[in-house]
């Protein structure tokens, strides 16, 4: 269901708004934040159908890599969701996966991008509405960041 | 290619490389146990040195980029990267000790370095 959610046809496709929708990219951990996404998708908590997610086995197999990709390839923003700290089912995963995070913030900003576009956040597998509020919240500060610098050619 | 570009081709070797990699590897036990002399770092000292090599990896990877389509002078370099020339010239001493530039002759009386030609990898890393 979450694949349905995200292949929604847009609410503004008619033309109506100016700016075009945003892309948003969200890694999602197998363990927790996948599960969570599926409840909230079991749960018909409302989403915006801006966002595609990618299962990955851990938030650790987000290599810094994809994400620069991802970014050249004129996405918005990626969320990065994996498990809470202490809870990987790797041990340690998500601890890498805040290192690089903290240093791809840097990276991003270098080339114009504002660091909002990139998020971490811990979600469980039971926490189906924490996964919808983030995604609200994020899908909204992407809005208001506007289009990636990519798309405005600045 | 725009400056974006470069700077995210840029970025993307400077994840790949050895210095970000090993250092992103290495917090546990440079913040707990410390280095071979026992010499262990704070949190926030450890998350500097990081961003510090990071930014440092970066502009030397813009500059690597723009001397490997050909020799380049210190002025031409500044002109296309944006990067200080008294920081470009850092870099160039820096890259020149570690064999990845090397002067390849002169442009009126300015001198023209050139990215050393990279030695054959066994297997080309591709992800799509």
């Amino acid at each position: 269901m979450i694949s349905e959610a995200a292949h929604h046809e847009s609410p503004h496709a008619e033309g109506a708004t100016k700016e075009p929708d945003p892309k948003i990219l969200v890694f999602c951990c197998n363990w927790c934040s996948y599960a969570g996404a599926d409840l909230a998708g079991v749960s018909r908590l409302q989403m915006p159908p801006y966002f595609r997610t990618i299962r990955v086995m851990c938030s650790a197999r987000v290599d810094p890599e994809f994400v620069l990709r991802a970014f050249q390839k004129g996405v918005d923003g990626v969320l990065v969701a994996g498990c809470h700290p202490a809870d990987c089912h790797y041990i340690g995963g998500n601890y890498r996966t805040r290192r690089r995070i903290a240093l791809l913030k840097m990276l991003i900003q270098q080339f114009g991008y504002d660091p909002d576009r990139l998020r971490l956040e811990w979600v469980s597998a039971g926490e189906g509405e924490k996964f919808q509020k983030t995604i609200v919240e994020f899908t909204n500060t992407i809005k208001e960041l506007g289009p990636s610098p990519m798309h405005r050619g600045d | 290619m725009s400056l974006r570009e470069a700077k995210i081709r840029a970025a993307l070797r400077t994840l790949e490389g050895e210095r970000v990699r090993w250092l992103l590897g290495k917090k546990g036990v440079l913040t707990t146990t410390g280095n071979v002399f026992g010499e262990a770092i704070t949190g926030p000292r450890y998350d500097f040195i990081v961003q510090k090599a990071a930014a440092v990896e970066l502009e030397r990877n813009m500059l690597l980029q723009e001397m490997e389509d050909g020799p380049r002078t210190v002025h031409e370099l500044h002109d296309s990267t944006g990067i200080a020339k008294p920081e470009i010239v850092k870099h160039i001493i820096a890259l020149k000790k570690w064999r990845l530039v090397e002067q390849a002759g002169m442009k009126g009386q300015s001198p023209q370095y050139l990215a050393a030609p990279k030695k054959k990898q066994p297997e080309e890393k591709e992800v799509s």
